[in-house]
């Protein structure tokens, strides 16, 4: 018996060995004299799509450009596909001719070009006609990150190469920094009004975490909850915006006289710092703040148990991500009025396609690219099959006029998209579940759609809420922000200054995030005065005046650039 | 096979009874044998304990798996399932299935184990034979060259490189020649066949007119059967949660990813933040790319570590005659 | 007659090179048997010790190995000139001999008490049950920790609200807690996989040695000590020995998995520094240079417990 399986397994081993030797793959010529074009397009497998070949995108691409689509699968995960990547072009194998959803971050694409591993798109950037399609899209963004936009498409050596084709999503829900939740039920039930500063905040998370407000006689309720970076779900952000001007990604701001300063050595920031440390120590802010930055931790506390009670008080985080879609426990909720600074970030501006230098017909790739930024490209990516339900689609063109979910009385918006049906999270083959290599407009998103025929209370309580959630934030960023010339613009350093500071600037960064972490968990003492001289004294030792230095050596460049 | 068979039941039942017609030590006996019983008694019941703390805090994380598997979806978003099922549901499971990717994925890592294995195997005893011998001339340098080379290991891109060349890439073999020889286990059954096996047996062979060949397939390997099943399973259980070389050596032949790839590609496609929002620039894997859901996760978990374990239980039962690694010799 | 078929009236001297032929053809199927292997050896071992040199070069791979700039050990000065070096030496160092220490022991203990015991049928269940945490690949772990572990809903969690106390800290991230949640869940996947081999010394220990001991009157726990540990002693320094041959490799896909920005203090290793860093940050010759680094104190390492274990034991023990 056991050497009939020995010899069975023998056999079936040698056969799949020839089986699997049989087939190499050999990349198909996209020389245009002998058929179609073809080409390779190399992205990280989403596990969202059931067939990339057989699926509504590709063909609606094949059809539009005439070429021939192959897809080459990375990894999924970022550090895989990296390496992956890595490995290839370490033993020089041939890349695809397009890569698809790569974010390998700017220093390393950078450096990838500069090799020669990715195309210069600069020429056809700067071809108005070969690039006409994505200058007239590209315009119609919002103005105030054009500017940043371009500036960032920009190679950093200042030799005016653009190695990476741009994604950019406009949404204004989505570029909000935070967004904000409180659960008004609570609010009822307690008695309490809405709060309207840090200490009536206080007052509401103390309340919520001793009296009981979701009736089931336990202590459970979680009073502020949030992300560490999630969409629209950057806590911190929130909270240290309340005391003093801070951009995330900027570091610095500007006083007076022109000069910058840190606010990461303000008193403001301190005392935000306690704030932070005094919500944590009493137990009034979940500790996933620091560490949680997936959607779906969120839901898990947002979302009650079947029969079971709401746990969540105040919750910072993007809407669809916060809550499972047609939750009725979204009804509860309220916008929470902001009193701090507001932040809109280009979140959702991404630089992760690129042409590589197998690429043979670098004219077709452009083209290619160009089919992809068009409008009706760029909304089949995000929503999938273009058609009615009994077409078998998900989203139309709505016509001139149609009233969107984000029209007030006092702001009528006109919406360009009738949604159906959202298949974003679902398993499909209408699209790549990966918007790329595209321009989305504000206008085109999700909360720009027309209002649906049928209306739920749920839908249309979320999309109050989207509108409140605006409102606020735009009318602080009226109100109460710095004015524009206290507001530092996004720095780009140029090679030079890279080279002398970049590792400086690096290390403040960490330093300064490691204190943020070890004071707001308490490993440090943020009441401490040594404790905090001791911060600063790390920040001089790391090379703080290094960084402030050619910080302040570009803005005045860019000051100089934009005035002159 | 049965004298060991029935040593190892003597040794566990071990009698306390000893034939001797001294009456004074009849009396030092009885009083020895009431300590024994004491000591003995205490000693069980620690053991007992340890091994049922044990139990409970392996089986637990098993069961919660499986159960998590099963439960409905929103009972494990909101935390509900604690040990047992929460509305018992197969979906996650129906989903699994029909993911063709899944079944693929299925069919290349019974390849490579199967194969790998086998390969594995043949290379490590060849290996390890030559070198038992003590009176094998060439012993002292081909050991030193197995040493060495367990030693000093160049790192992945070198490896990359050598493959390369050699018309590995995209290509199976590439796989299957990655760890095809372990050295640590090499060493292992090199100690078995040294020490455990009776050099009289060999002699004797020798006499009869047997080569070595024949030596060691006739005498060696059955008589080794623990430690082969051992290392066995150590080699199946590498191949199949191996990903990594199948991830850097196959990136353009999509149709021999192993399972633990997509099972991978599934479960960290969320937890993974990109570069640029480190940098603080950018949500590139927030907005734009969608995540799967836990459930789905659950259902993969099990089905990619259900078979593995069906295995162990099979091979499992030449343990029982025992590994005989360096042990003394009566 | 001699070997060479001559009868021994006449004393042939042999040469050297003579003797040395005669013996491979005597043992000529063995060294036939060791063709395979070292073809490997040499092909997939050595050879690419060749390529080691990049790091000692700027690798680009448009230049090729032999092309590319020779740099010497400027990789080694970058890497001791950053700040974080020490730091991340020292997690590896620390977290490896806290995985020996912790790690070590228990299969032993484990192997022991199964042996101890006399119940066969929860033996049997313990064995067969202990290793299946072994299988569980690593992600599915890290996946494990982050639920049982989750101040909201995971078992702990629960532990508390039973006790009453609804604010529960989350011990998954924290850096004081990294360490022990990194080596104790090793410990857990692993502890029943190490015991097979424990055990099965055990079982093979000589029955006349211990019938010698229970002669001499010894109870069972002094049998253990004094015949069962002794035993199998050779068996556990071989493990030891190729355990420190790792010290250096704490592994970097469970340690990344579970990194975040409130630990990495104490949790960034070599290995996910070469991993970040060098390979999946495109710098190929800077990830190898380290990885070379990593590798050489593995082996000195190793062949310094391999002469303690052989010193200690009179070469009894001992890999090589």
């Amino acid at each position: 018996m056991k050497r009939i399986i020995a010899l069975l397994l023998c056999v079936v081993s040698v056969m799949s060995l020839f089986a699997a030797c049989g087939g190499k793959a050999e990349k198909t010529s996209n020389k245009g004299s002998d058929g179609p074009v073809t080409l390779t397009i190399g992205i990280p497998k989403s596990s969202m799509v059931s067939d990339y070949y057989n699926n509504y995108y590709t063909q609606w691409l094949e059809e539009k450009t005439g070429y021939k689509l192959e897809f080459q699968f990375f990894a999924t995960g970022a550090q895989d596909y990296k390496t992956q990547l890595s490995t290839m072009i370490a033993g020089n194998r041939t890349l695809p001719d397009i890569l698809l959803g790569f974010d390998l971050g700017t220093d390393l694409y950078e450096r990838y070009g500069r090799d020669g591993v990715f195309v210069d798109l600069a020429p056809y950037f700067n071809d108005e006609e070969a690039s006409a399609i994505w200058w007239e899209r590209f315009r119609l963004t919002d103005e105030y990150s054009q500017e940043n936009n371009w500036r960032r498409m920009q190679a950093a050596d200042g030799s005016g190469a653009i190695y990476a084709f741009p994604e950019l999503q406009d949404s204004m829900i989505d570029i909000m920094d935070y967004q904000v939740w409180i659960n008004q039920a609570w609010l009822d039930k307690l008695g309490l009004p809405m709060p309207t500063n840090p200490d009536e905040l206080y007052d509401v998370l103390v309340a919520f975490k001793t009296k009981d407000p979701n009736g089931n006689g336990l202590p459970d309720e979680i009073p502020l909850t949030g992300t560490s970076g999630a969409l629209s779900g950057q806590t911190m952000s929130w909270l240290i915006n309340m005391f003093i001007y801070w951009d995330r990604n900027i570091h610095f701001n500007v006083d007076e006289s022109g000069k910058l300063y840190s606010p990461y050595r303000a008193d403001e920031y301190r005392e935000a710092l306690k704030y932070v440390r005094k919500l944590i120590k009493e137990g009034l802010l979940a500790s996933q703040v620091l560490t949680s930055s997936s959607a779906n931790e969120m839901k898990q506390l947002v979302t009650p148990a079947e029969g079971g009670a709401q746990l969540a008080g105040v919750v910072c985080g993007h809407l669809t991500l916060c809550f499972v879609q047609d939750d009725p426990g979204i009804l509860n909720y309220e916008a929470l009025p902001m009193w701090g600074n507001c932040i809109f970030h280009e979140n959702t501006h991404n630089f992760t396609t690129f042409v590589t230098r197998d690429c043979q017909n670098v004219d077709a790739a452009w083209n290619l690219l160009m089919t992809m930024t068009t409008e009706e490209s760029a909304v089949i990516q995000r929503y999938g099959k273009q058609g009615t339900p009994e077409e078998g689609g998900t989203w139309t063109w709505a016509p001139e006029g149609t009233e969107s979910i984000m029209s007030t009385a006092e702001k009528p918006h006109s919406a360009q998209i009738r949604l159906y049906k959202d298949t974003w999270s679902t398993i499909g083959n209408d699209n790549w579940r990966n918007v790329e290599a595209t321009i989305l407009l504000n206008a085109e998103g999700e909360g720009n759609q027309a209002v649906p025929e049928e209306e739920t209370e749920v839908r249309q309580h979320k999309y109050d809420l989207f509108n409140q959630a605006l409102a606020n934030y735009n009318k602080q960023i009226a109100e109460h922000n710095p004015k524009d010339e206290l507001i530092c613009p996004l720095l780009v350093w140029s090679a030079e200054y890279k080279e002398e500071g970049k590792a400086a600037a690096d290390d403040c960064k960490t330093i300064v995030s490691r204190y943020r972490t070890d004071f707001c968990l308490g490993t440090k003492d943020i009441n401490d005065d040594k404790a905090w001289s001791e911060y600063l004294a790390e920040l001089d030792a790391k090379g703080f005046d290094m960084w402030l230095f050619y910080s302040q050596a570009t803005y005045d460049e860019t000051m100089a650039a934009k005035n002159g | 096979m049965s004298n060991i068979d029935e040593i190892q039941i003597e040794a566990e039942n071990p009698s306390n009874e000893i034939a001797a017609p001294v009456a004074p030590v009849k009396r030092m006996r009885k009083a020895n044998k009431i300590q024994d019983t004491r000591g003995d008694k205490v000693l069980e019941g620690i053991t007992t304990a340890i091994l049922v703390f044990l139990l409970i805090i392996v089986a637990y994380p098993v069961i919660y798996v499986c159960s998590a598997s099963i439960s409905s979806a929103g009972a494990l978003t909101s935390g509900r399932v604690v040990l047992w099922p929460v509305e018992p549901t197969l979906s996650a499971y129906k989903v699994v299935l029909s993911m063709d990717d899944v079944l693929l994925g299925y069919k290349n890592t019974l390849f490579y184990t199967v194969v790998g294995t086998i390969f594995q195997m043949f290379m490590q005893i060849i290996c390890a034979y030559p070198i038992s011998k003590r009176n094998f001339q060439g012993r002292s340098v081909y050991t030193k060259v197995i040493v060495v080379t367990m030693l000093v290991s160049a790192g992945m891109i070198p490896m990359y490189l050598v493959k390369q060349s050699l018309g590995l890439i995209d290509n199976v073999w590439a796989v299957l020649v990655s760890g095809l020889i372990g050295s640590s286990n090499v060493f292992i059954l090199r100690t078995n066949f040294r020490n455990s096996i009776p050099g009289e047996l060999f002699d004797a062979a020798a006499i009869d007119g047997a080569n070595e060949f024949q030596c060691l397939v006739k005498i060696a390997l059955p008589l080794s059967k623990a430690t082969l099943s051992v290392i066995t399973l150590y080699a199946i259980v590498g191949h199949w949660n191996s990903y990594m070389t199948a991830m850097i050596y196959l990136p353009a032949r999509q149709d021999l990813w192993p399972l633990q790839l997509f099972l991978r590609n599934l479960l960290i496609s969320s937890s993974n933040i990109g570069a640029s929002a480190q940098e603080g620039g950018g949500n590139a894997n927030a907005s734009n790319v969608a995540e799967a859901t836990e459930q789905l996760r659950y259902a993969l978990i099990v089905i990619s570590t259900v078979p593995i374990l069906a295995v162990y239980g099979v091979v499992q039962k030449y343990f029982k005659t025992g590994v005989m690694v360096g042990s003394v010799k009566g | 007659m001699n070997a060479n078929g001559m009868t021994l009236n006449q004393p042939v001297k042999l040469t050297r090179n003579q003797k040395f032929w005669l013996r491979v053809r005597r043992n000529w199927i063995l060294h036939l048997m060791m063709a395979l292997p070292m073809f490997y050896y040499v092909l997939f071992e050595a050879l690419p010790l060749y390529g080691l040199q990049i790091a000692f070069r700027d690798y680009s791979a448009a230049d090729g190995i032999f092309d590319s700039a020779w740099i010497g050990l400027k990789h080694y000065i970058e890497f001791f000139s950053d700040w974080e070096w020490k730091n991340i030496v020292s997690n590896t160092v620390a977290i490896s001999f806290y995985q020996i220490c912790a790690g070590f022991p228990i299969p032993i203990i484990l192997a022991l008490v199964i042996h101890i015991n006399q119940k066969k049928f929860l033996k049997k269940l313990t064995q067969n049950v202990a290793y299946i945490p072994h299988f569980i690949s690593v992600i599915v772990m890290v996946g494990m920790l982050n639920q049982i572990f989750h101040p909201q809903f995971g078992v702990l969690a629960a532990i508390y609200h039973e006790l009453g106390i609804y604010t529960v800290p989350d011990i998954r991230y924290m850096d004081t807690t990294f360490r022990h949640l990194y080596v104790w869940s090793g410990v857990w996947q692993n502890m029943g996989w190490s015991t097979i081999i424990y055990v099965a010394a055990l079982t093979g220990v000589s029955h006349e040695l211990h019938e010698a001991a229970k002669i001499d009157g010894a109870s069972r726990w002094k049998r253990v000590l004094s015949v069962d540990l002794p035993a199998i002693m050779p068996t556990i320094s071989i493990m030891l020995i190729m355990r420190f041959g790792s010290i250096m490799s704490v592994g970097y896909e469970k340690v990344y998995l579970m990194q975040k920005s409130t630990n990495i203090e104490v949790s960034e290793v070599i290995s996910t520094y070469v991993y970040k860093v060098g390979i999946a940050g495109g710098r190929q010759s800077f990830g190898t240079a380290i990885g070379l680094l990593n590798s050489a104190i593995n082996s000195a390492m190793v062949i310094l417990v391999n002469k303690i274990a052989g010193w200690l034991t009179d070469g009894e023990a001992g890999l090589f």
